[in-house]
């Protein structure tokens, strides 16, 4: 069973704690001098990845070598991808590279993105909670799941852009007579949340990406390729509309849809669910949260930085303004003849619930609160968890030891030295008798 | 079981700090999410009072297994017309205030609606003290 895909490699872990305090769901401890992952806290932002100086924390996404599985291998690269590629002549040139590793055909996730934002437009204008939050980034449901279950109402029911453009794939090939199990679909991800998205899909009950290839990966593969002196011809599907939802980190603009938020990095995002839980946002009607700073184009597994890739796309886009004659509506007409919504509820994941209980719930948050007050309140992390307050909880939930709290240990050796030093008061010494007869 | 919060009048960068951490203690009890969004609504609105109205003051939740209670208290300018300032839309907030956003003249009537029992005592010169009650079953 695949479960997350973020994973440590204990031989690079050196037991530092850089990583345990930027945990946006305090998922890290460090136990025996490693960084230990608890299973289901972890919402596979990357956070971790990203901090690492030791590369310890590794991203699991898909071998390239599984695409040969199946006769007909799809790539799906969303405009993240092509900010990679600073130096390619257009994306013309990206795509056509695509059929060099491999691939016998391709999808812009970029015109799925396009169908998207509209479903998202008409649900936004007839919704009845708000602000409603984008379901696009599957590190912030997850995240909305086990940190701010009270807004799982708010969460966008519709797929993503990701998702339809596997759907549609699927149907066109199976359409044309081609047996299923011939037809892979592989998505090129900037993010470990994305490979974690289709073992266990959010809001559907199956995924139709069968792989989730690192963009830095198929990037090691493409860049000894991009020299060719013939450029493969292909056929773009998305307009700069599409790629414009990596640039403006979100899929709408201010045009489409008023008063709307766009959130990026976990911390700003933290900040944004927090005021939407205490009632302050129900003005907004969108809020477009996405987990990594720059959008998915500052994902664990992009290449380039953010900010350059920003100016990447921008450059992309600006060219394909400039295609007068471009036109793709009937692919965007195509697509949206694809359902998009979601096909299951989004369950809250509790994982901070100290008891189903109530009573032992409340018994054992007195304890955590009488603890606390013990602690020296610095939050230095020398225990192993994130802060104070929550190596509280793992002592209360015995998960922890209070003498692995260094001012703790550091007490009870001096307490116990004076038990030592007043029980030496006490004791006869058998040669006292003796030195003093000598003297 | 009791908490304890002392809210800082003249900062708003820390203004909510203790409906945060009284949010993070309830989720962690398995208070189911509905009722921690009334508390917290009702929390924040009333703590937000005390910095914009009343320089600070000091919060008192006792948490048992039927309800929450919270008791606000302040030593500010109260209130002279508590039906007054109980209405939607009335506000005394500057203008200074309302440009950060606050100061809508929401802050009593959100409380009364998303609480499930509300007392304000307020004597002008003297003070506020605001109860809130929620009942978690």
């Amino acid at each position: 069973m695949h479960s997350h895909s973020v994973r440590l490699e204990q031989e690079k872990c050196i037991g530092c704690t850089d990583c345990i305090k930027r945990c946006p769901t305090e998922a890290i401890r460090v136990r025996g001098s490693k960084a230990k992952i608890i299973q289901e806290r972890c919402i596979d932002c990357g956070n971790c990845i990203r901090i690492c100086r030791n590369g310890a924390k590794k991203a699991v996404t898909d071998e390239i070598s599984i695409i040969h599985q199946y006769k007909y291998r799809i790539a799906l690269p969303a405009p993240s991808f092509y900010a990679q590629f600073p130096k390619a002549k257009n994306i013309e040139h990206i795509l056509g590279t695509l059929y060099r590793i491999g691939f016998t055909d391709f999808l812009e996730v970029g015109c799925a993105g396009e169908v998207i934002a509209k479903h998202t437009y008409e649900y936004v204008e007839n919704a009845k909670v708000f602000p409603v939050i984008s379901s696009s980034c599957p590190a912030i449901v997850r995240l909305i799941q086990r940190r701010f279950p009270s807004l799982i109402q708010h969460v966008l029911p519709i797929m993503s852009p990701m998702e339809l453009a596997a759907r549609y794939v699927k149907k066109e090939y199976l359409q044309k007579g081609i047996k299923e199990e011939e037809i892979g679909v592989f998505f090129i991800s900037p993010c470990p949340a994305k490979a974690t998205d289709i073992h266990r899909p959010k809001g559907l009950k199956k995924s139709y990406v069968d792989g989730v290839l690192s963009m830095q990966d198929i990037y090691k593969s493409m860049i000894h390729k991009m020299n060719h002196e013939e450029i493969i011809p292909v056929k773009r599907q998305s307009s700069y509309k599409g790629l414009s939802w990596a640039t403006r980190n979100g899929g709408l603009d201010e045009n489409t849809i008023k008063s709307h938020i766009a959130v990026d990095g976990m911390e700003s995002v933290i900040g944004i669910l927090e005021k939407i839980e205490d009632g302050t946002l129900s003005n907004i009607k969108y809020i477009e949260a996405l987990a990594c700073t720059g959008g998915c184009l500052g994902g664990a597994l992009a290449l380039e930085n953010p900010f350059v890739s920003r100016y990447t796309l921008k450059k992309w886009i600006e060219e394909d303004i400039a295609k007068e004659d471009f036109d793709n509506t009937g692919m965007l007409q195509a697509l949206s003849e694809i359902p998009y919504g979601f096909e299951k509820n989004i369950t809250p994941r509790p994982v901070f619930s100290l008891d189903n209980d109530m009573e032992k719930a409340l018994q054992m948050m007195e304890s955590i609160e009488v603890l606390y007050e013990a602690l020296p309140k610095i939050d230095c992390g020398s225990c192993g968890a994130p802060t104070c307050r929550c190596f509280a909880e793992d002592v209360v939930r015995h998960d922890a030891n209070i003498e692995e709290c260094v001012f703790m240990l550091r007490k009870k050796i001096k307490d116990l030295s004076e038990v030592m030093h007043n029980l030496t008061q006490t004791v006869i010494p058998t040669d006292h008798n003796k030195e003093r007869g000598d003297e | 079981m009791k908490l304890h919060y002392q809210v800082d009048g003249d900062n708003f960068l820390v203004a909510g700090e203790a409906s945060a951490s009284l949010k993070r203690t309830l989720k962690q009890l398995g208070i189911d999410a509905s009722i921690i969004r009334k508390i917290s609504i009702s929390m924040y609105e009333a703590e937000m009072n005390m910095v914009i109205h009343a320089y600070g003051g000091v919060i008192d939740v006792e948490l048992s297994a039927d309800k929450v209670a919270i008791i606000l208290k302040d030593t500010g300018p109260g209130i002279p017309d508590i039906e007054l300032a109980m209405k939607e839309g009335y506000s005394t907030a500057t203008h200074e205030i309302r440009e950060l956003g606050f100061g809508a003249g929401m802050g009593l009537p959100n409380m009364k609606r998303y609480s499930d029992y509300l007392n304000v005592y307020s004597e002008v010169g003297v003070g506020t003290t605001v109860e809130i009650t929620v009942y978690l079953t």
